[in-house]
């Protein structure tokens, strides 16, 4: 029988998990780079407020062109990319190391220890996140500590949760009851024999909550919660450019493409490196 | 003095969850035995029995709810000193299961020698050497991961770990279980010949008939969690009538179906 070699799909093609790989750490990479050396890289000063040249097309001088206050885009992007991503980081390492921290705790040692600690995480879990950041506003005023704050009280508990379940899961394998009998100490099979296997996963998780994070931040910002103007950030830059939506709409496009693309690179990325290291997601 | 003994150990499993009803299982009812240095006292017993909770215990794993383990004349479960964790080693059954996925075989054999011993790089590489050699590899071993290894090959290397610190007492836990007959048997030789060599003592923990009379001089039955039997000689073993004896020698099978024996 002869079947004609079907050529694969252009869908096929992308979803080339190496490519992805590559591709999004590529993205990201060269974005982290342009966010850190983005004092170098902006044409101009993005708080510098000049209203002779407002709402400017695209220009040699201006790139992408300028807002109501005769702001540099492209440099306003710039710097946007050091908030978003920045936070990001920072948001994700408190909660991972809070997380880590608790949840391998509470799997490590188990117990009335466990219980404790999951039925706090239980409590934390059950308050939404959306409500906890309205809270912190009101009580100390709109800004962005107040939602890196609320962000981090509430993303911990996910990786709490994970650790706990893997932990156990390893702790239930005999090379840790060697590792004792061996003399090592609770310290030492932490970081020899439990973090190395938690890692991959560890890895795939933190690269999803990367993307969450910056959306929330992005989001908050929207809302007039997180940043404030002056400062440069996407979702402050999309809820500035909401009034110029006919006349401007690329003053919200330009920032939502940017958030877009960084989310789905995120995503992209994580979804390869779980298929890479076997790796289930965990529900969201 | 003997080298181990057990003084009416008892042990409860109990699952206290937090604001729930409390269920709890007796896993060993009063359990006494001896191991005199130098000797394989072989531990037999049907799955679930509680031979390796009976093991964990000795170990140090697992605090009895009752009793006292004496290893040396000392109390385990009392002394601070981690003295006997040197003088107590294991070989599991699962040898996948008991190593790090993540380390080398040579990573793998000097973790209790780090713990345990100050020796300087070359020294401890000089070391690594010899015990792998000792338990039938090669020095190339050292440097390939777990999933490179067979299942008896890494029995072999969990043997190299357990005897890397010159132990007194080394506790098999269903060690040529779940290996092949050839494996099997190469396994017990090779921990028969390291027995005499090192003056070492087993604690042989088994279903398995055959793997229990190749290496056992004394044999005791456990099973529900009691002592049932208690055999001082390999002779007294073969000859005895008991029906927990007789199960498990029921359980073997015979070398043709003429020679099967009735079941009682």
């Amino acid at each position: 029988m002869n079947v004609p070699l079907e050529r694969p799909r252009l869908l096929d093609r992308l979803s080339n998990q190496r490519l992805i790989l590559i591709g999004c750490s590529a993205f990201l990479g060269l974005l982290f780079l342009t966010a850190l050396a983005a004092p170098w890289l902006a044409p101009h000063d993005p708080f510098l407020v000049n209203l002779a040249v407002k709402l400017q097309e695209p220009s040699w001088t201006y790139p992408l062109g300028t807002d109501p206050l005769g702001r540099c885009t492209l440099s306003r992007l710039l710097y946007g990319a050091r908030v978003s991503l920045g936070f990001a980081v920072l948001i994700f390492a408190s909660s991972l190391l809070i997380g880590l921290l608790i949840g391998t705790l509470a799997g490590y040692i188990g117990g009335w220890v466990d219980q404790l600690l999951m039925r706090f995480c239980d409590g934390v879990m059950a308050f939404p996140s959306l409500i906890l950041v309205l809270g912190l506003v009101g009580i100390f005023g709109p800004g962005l500590k107040q939602v890196i704050i609320a962000l981090m009280l509430v993303q911990w508990v996910y990786y709490a949760r994970m650790f706990r379940g893997l932990v156990m899961t390893l702790k239930e394998k005999n090379f840790i009851a060697a590792a004792r009998v061996n003399g090592s100490s609770h310290w030492k099979i932490f970081r020899t024999h439990l973090l190395p296997n938690i890692l991959p996963p560890l890895l795939v998780i933190g690269t999803l909550e990367m993307g969450w994070a910056i959306m929330d931040i992005s989001a908050m910002s929207f809302l007039g919660l997180g940043v404030q103007s002056p400062a440069a950030e996407w979702g402050a830059m999309i809820h500035e450019g909401k009034s110029y939506i006919r006349t401007n709409p690329e003053l919200m496009i330009y920032p939502g493409v940017m958030i877009m693309l960084v989310i789905a690179s995120f995503n992209l990325l994580g979804e390869s490196l779980s298929e890479r290291f076997g790796v289930t997601k965990p529900p969201k | 003095m003997s080298l181990l003994q057990m003084e009416h150990v008892s042990h409860r499993y109990g699952s206290q969850r937090f604001l729930s009803r409390q269920t709890e299982r007796t896993v060993l009812q009063d359990v006494s035995l001896t191991l005199e240095a130098g000797t394989c006292l072989g531990l037999l017993g049907q799955s679930g029995a509680g031979k390796s909770t009976l093991g964990r215990i000795l170990l140090g794993l697992e605090r009895p709810t009752a009793g006292r383990v004496l290893f040396e004349g000392q109390d385990i479960y009392r002394t601070t000193a981690n003295d006997y964790r040197q003088d107590i080693q294991v070989v599991f059954q699962d040898s996948f299961a008991a190593v790090n996925p993540k380390m080398t075989a040579g990573q793998i054999i000097a973790e209790p020698l780090t713990n345990f011993t100050r020796l300087a790089p070359d020294a401890l590489q000089h070391r690594l050497v010899t015990l792998i050699e000792q338990v039938g590899l090669t020095r190339a071993d050292l440097a390939k991961y777990p999933n490179q290894f067979s299942g008896g090959q890494l029995q072999r290397i969990c043997i190299a770990r357990a005897i890397a610190t010159n132990p007194k007492l080394i506790i098999l836990d269903e060690a040529v279980s779940s290996l092949d007959m050839v494996n099997k048997a190469l396994i017990l030789a090779l921990l028969g010949e390291l027995k005499d060599k090192y003056d070492l003592s087993y604690l042989f923990i088994t279903h398995d008939l055959q793997a229990a009379q190749a290496l056992s001089d004394r044999f005791v039955i456990l099973d529900q969690g009691q002592i049932v039997g208690e055999y001082p000689t390999r002779k007294a073993f073969a000859d005895a009538t008991d029906p927990h004896v007789l199960a498990i020698k029921n359980a073997m099978l015979a070398t043709h179906p003429r020679y099967r024996t009735i079941r009682s």
